[in-house]
């Protein structure tokens, strides 16, 4: 278990937001979390991240409490986090975004180039501003930002949002290879069919609360949870 | 028109007579730059302070204030200015990382708040500095005596290292900012702060840090003026005022243009006191300060919020 969110309650000032949360990523695995806009995926990442902290429940990583650690140091843990919306640095060049997450150590060549084999677009511009890429290229500086440190846990939140089928195809591609490199990973996904192809857990939330976990098998089979979840019709 | 306050900024010594107009045009020119370049120090403390962690300063002038003190008093210790120089600015920087560990840290997001609280910390050092060092202004000599002669017109040379020390601790801020980690974080700060926190940026240091850094720059900006003007427990209330317009007429936040406004404040008040009353020639800034902002509502190289 890399990875496992027990019974969490987290509120923006007054309002209560998750219900009591739990969920688990296996060594290894891709996990997907579904469920319609606003019933709290991205605030269960942003727990687990410390951004947002739980009242109460837990969170334990790698076998470590980090439930009330400050967020800067849940990162430096070995978390890397895809946050929903491509938030890069508009004003840091391509370089410096890639290295704010280094906190110890240098920019090494291996990892610069393992990441750029999949991001050839982002070595070529190195010395642009962040905020000067297409959306796409974006997208893809956040996802290799967060791989450059070597987490051993991904979060990602909502990747293919917005991209055109093409890239939908590459982030696919790339979840099956961070997938291929050991590391874990918990999706936050509204296409199912991305969630269905890559994952090997899914969970569905429904107003702050877990109201389904399955094989991707099995949800792809359950049309009753699908279209009252999801609002997916066949 | 009288030669005893040049600029608002300090009686020039007798031995810098200034002759006729042109003259005295150069000088105040001469003059108002140099005096935009210390203002420019005390400025990017404050915006850098405003454009990361989103205080409002008012203790800002109050800091500048106990930079000049504490100068004043490590002069007379060491008797030597550069030693001063040296660990005046550091000691109040020091303050200022303690300033936001207890007092601006327990009221973060707070603006209203931060207002009222460093508003009290200035009246704190006002009172502090009064107990002490006394009500009465006093007087920091010179470190260096000899001046320069420009075109006809004598000046001090003391003045002139004032300049190119300021314009290099600008260069040193931008390369702090620019090829170090830290100055990358807190780049990074100013643009998302829950996505630095999220890349493991330790955002409660880089706003200790940078508040420190703020007071460092007032400070420095204090002992530097020490010996050109007087040094009182009121000192920085005018400064204050100017960093004030010159954050505003630069763009909030923005570095680049405090320092340009800074200069452009410095020009224009040294000029106009060749032809009225230096005290009076605050107007002109703040004209200038008013048509720029009908211009250019987010001041000269600000950004829409
Ligand atoms: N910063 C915030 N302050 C207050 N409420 C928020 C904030 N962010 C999200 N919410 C609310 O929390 C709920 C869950 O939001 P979110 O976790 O973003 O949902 P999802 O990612 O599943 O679309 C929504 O009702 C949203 O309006
Ligand atoms: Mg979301």
């Amino acid at each position: 278990m890399i990875l496992k969110v027990d019974a969490i309650h987290t509120y923006y000032g007054k309002s209560h937001i998750l219900h009591g949360v739990s969920l688990e990523v296996g060594e290894g695995e891709v996990v997907a979390l579904l469920g319609r806009n606003g019933v709290g995926k991205t605030t269960t990442l942003k727990s687990i991240m410390g951004l947002v902290p739980p009242r109460s429940g837990s969170i334990v990583f790698n076998g470590r409490e980090i439930t009330r650690l400050p967020a800067y140091k849940v990162p430096r843990l070995g978390i890397g986090y895809i946050p929903q919306g491509k938030h890069i640095f508009p004003e840091l060049t391509v370089l410096e975004n890639l290295k704010i997450g280094l906190i110890r150590g240098k920019l090494e060549g291996d990892s610069l180039k393992g990441t750029f084999n999949y991001f050839p677009r982002l070595e070529e511009r190195l010395d642009q501003m962040g905020g000067s890429l297409s959306g796409g290229e974006q997208q893809m500086l956040a996802i290799a930002r967060a791989l450059i440190t070597n987490p051993r846990l991904v979060l990602m939140d909502e990747p293919t949002e917005g991209l055109m089928p093409l890239l939908v195809r590459l982030m696919k591609d790339i979840i099956k290879s961070i997938k291929g490199n050991g590391v874990s990973l918990l999706l936050v996904e509204q296409n199912l069919g991305t969630a269905l192809e890559v994952s090997d857990k899914i969970y569905i939330m429904e107003k702050g609360m877990i109201v389904y976990e399955g094989k991707p098998q099995e949800l792809a089979e359950d049309e009753e949870v699908k279209l009252r979840y999801l609002g997916v019709s066949v | 028109m009288g030669q005893g306050s040049v600029g608002g900024y300090g009686a020039l010594p007798q031995r810098y007579f200034v002759m006729d107009l042109l003259s005295q045009i150069i000088f105040q020119a001469v003059n108002g730059f140099v005096w935009g370049l210390i203002i420019a120090l005390i400025a990017l403390g404050l915006t850098l302070v405003f454009g990361l962690i989103e205080v409002i300063n008012v203790s800002h002038g109050a800091l500048y204030m106990l930079g000049a003190v504490l100068g004043w008093y490590m002069e007379r210790l060491f008797g030597n200015f550069w030693l001063a120089l040296a660990f005046a600015p550091l000691m109040v920087g020091i303050i200022g990382l303690g300033i936001e560990r207890a007092v601006l840290r327990p009221i973060e997001g707070k603006p209203a708040m931060t207002i009222i609280a460093t508003f009290g910390l200035m009246l704190i050092f006002h009172q502090s500095v009064l107990a002490t060092f006394g009500g009465a202004p006093q007087r920091m000599r010179e470190p260096i005596q000899f001046g320069f002669s420009i075109m006809g017109f004598g000046y001090p040379g003391y003045r002139l290292i004032v300049a190119a020390f300021s314009a290099a601790t600008m260069v040193g801020l931008w390369a702090f900012l620019y090829k170090t980690k830290f100055g990358l974080w807190m780049r990074a700060v100013r643009q998302d702060r829950e996505m630095a926190l999220a890349m493991g940026v330790p955002l409660n240091g880089v706003y200790m840090l940078t508040f420190g850094l703020g007071a460092f720059l007032a400070a420095l900006g204090g002992v530097l003026a020490a010996p050109i003007v007087t040094v009182e427990f009121k000192m920085g209330l005018d400064i204050l005022i100017i960093a004030f317009m010159v954050v505003i007429i630069g763009g909030l936040g923005s570095l680049l243009g405090s320092v340009v406004a800074a200069i452009l404040i410095g020009e224009l008040e040294g000029i106009a006191s060749v032809f009225i009353n230096p005290t009076n020639a605050r107007i002109f800034s703040l004209v200038f300060m008013i048509i720029v902002l009908l211009l250019r509502p987010h001041g000269l190289f600000g950004r829409k919020a």
